[in-house]
């Protein structure tokens, strides 16, 4: 049986950046100042964070304007979904404790 | 680095967090649906007393709909997360009532239940009785978890 740390992402290993995910793979879209204020932190720490998941291919960033206001909305994309989706299943067996099960065998 | 199993529990337990605070943010849809059940109702009412005071039921009908349409664009425009399952309840609302409210005002014209000679309260309760959808689906929305 395949030990489930093979399925970690370590792109979700960082906390801010895994709460990020999570909230994004429950929503079809959120704008950029709400998981701002959900997850309390600044507007650069998670531009940053953001950039990362971004760079990766997990999360779409799209600018766009309401009057003179701009907006900035995140999405998830399909990659991003399916790798946190493995990488929750993964917690989940550990969780379980899968972890201590395989490393006794 | 591999999370212990403490670490693993804490990982998903914030992920349901995270699903929750989006779960809140779908319940606006809610507001938005009963605001259009009120408004859909409050103009049935005006309607009911336009023979009686025309000018006044005719403003008010005005009001209600620039309010109700400007109010429901604010709504709409100040939604800052949605879920797949929010905005689809949403729509299914909407289309559900459209569908509903086509009926009502069939039957009610087929029957004659709206016609010169009958009360125009008629209109009042044909406007209840079509935006029952939508106060279902706007407690639907508000009863999900989260």
């Amino acid at each position: 049986m395949k030990h489930p740390r093979h399925e970690l992402d370590d792109l979700f290993g960082h906390p801010v950046r895994f709460s990020i995910v999570a909230m994004l793979a429950a929503a079809s879209k959120i704008e950029f100042s709400f998981v701002r204020d959900q997850l309390e932190i600044s507007d650069s720490m998670l531009s940053k964070q953001v950039s990362a998941l971004e760079q990766a291919g997990y999360v779409r960033v799209d600018k766009g304007f309401i009057g003179k206001r701009a907006r900035t909305w995140l999405s998830i994309t399909r990659a991003g979904r399916s790798t946190f989706e493995r990488h929750l299943a993964a917690l989940r067996r550990i969780a379980g404790g899968a972890e201590s099960v395989l490393t006794t065998n | 680095m591999i999370p212990t199993q403490q670490e693993a529990q804490a990982a998903l337990a914030e992920a349901d967090r995270a699903a929750a605070r989006i779960r809140r943010s779908d319940k606006q849809f809610g507001a938005i649906l009963l605001g259009i059940a009120a408004a859909y109702v409050a103009i049935g009412v005006l309607v009911a007393l336009a023979p009686a005071v025309p000018g006044f039921a005719l403003i008010a009908i005005l009001v209600i709909l620039v309010g109700a349409l400007g109010g429901g664009v604010i709504l709409l425009l100040r939604i800052r997360a949605y879920s797949r399952t929010g905005i689809l309840q949403f729509t299914v609302s909407c289309a559900a009532f459209s569908f509903w409210n086509a009926m009502v005002v069939g039957v009610s014209s087929a029957t004659r239940w709206w016609a010169p000679n009958q009360p125009t309260s008629h209109f009042t309760v044909s406007a209840v009785v079509a935006a029952i959808p939508l106060v279902i689906a706007a407690w639907l929305v508000s009863r999900t978890r989260g």
